[in-house]
């Protein structure tokens, strides 16, 4: 079964987005250390989305879809915003001392770090981020 | 979230809770607060500290380099171990102190 979170396009909104992860990840038995970082991927997707998506623009839709069956989670992120494919932007270098890391790029590099896989596609007007992670 | 600053020889931060893209707006005016002052020892005890996304490593970074800026010191203590796996993968760990 498909579950399904439409948020806004406002930070406040997260609060919603962890709420429905909350209830879904629970009913699905997922353990607290996979809950986490399936908490860190979405937020850092979805906040990129809600920041960026939709450049002086509010009201706008963001929609969620999680499922999970056959030992894989899915989870996918879409938008009707400016076209942007976050995995095309720069990794950052993890091994820059403090000085010269640069404040953004991490957040995007987490979810490739912690999901088992990540596609960007562009369909219809729409960004559609899918993000699977195997659960063993 | 809860955060709560002790002052005296060493400047203790405890955060309760998550530091998550909402929650770091708090955090992020206590750092402004701390690095404002007389402050040579900073340290962050994480033992109830259960979830940090890249909002809350930026403030880590911030912390860092104000506290080196000032030649004071920062470390992290009781930290739970996702937060040392997420400090691992972001390569934070090559140059934040942490205690066990």
């Amino acid at each position: 079964m498909i579950n399904t979170l439409h948020i806004k396009n406002e930070l406040e909104q997260l609060t919603r987005l962890y709420e429905f992860l909350d209830l879904h990840t629970s009913a699905y038995g997922l353990e607290e250390q996979l809950t986490m970082q399936i908490k860190l991927a979405l937020e850092e997707v979805v906040t990129n989305v809600i920041l960026y998506a939709y450049p002086n623009k509010k009201d706008q839709d963001i929609r969620i879809d999680m499922n999970y069956g056959n030992k894989q989670l899915a989870i996918v992120i879409t938008d009707k915003g400016t076209p942007f494919n976050p995995l095309e932007m720069k990794e950052p270098d993890i091994t820059l001392p403090p000085e010269e890391r640069p404040i953004g790029g991490l957040g995007i590099y987490l979810v490739k770090q912690l999901m088992t896989e990540v596609t960007y596609s562009r369909s219809s007007g729409k960004n559609i981020l899918t993000m699977t992670k195997d659960i063993h | 979230m809860k955060i709560t600053v002790k002052n005296g020889n060493e400047t203790i931060i405890n955060l309760s809770g998550q530091l998550d893209t909402l929650t770091s707006a708090d955090f992020e005016k206590e750092i402004t607060k701390i690095l404002a002052e007389d402050v040579h020892t900073v340290v962050l005890d994480g033992t109830e500290l259960t979830y940090i996304s890249s909002a809350g490593l930026r403030l880590l970074l911030t912390l860092q380099k104000g506290m080196k800026a000032k030649n004071g010191t920062f470390r992290l203590r009781n930290l739970q171990q996702d937060i040392i796996d997420i400090l691992n993968i972001t390569g934070f760990s090559s140059f934040l102190t942490i205690e066990s």
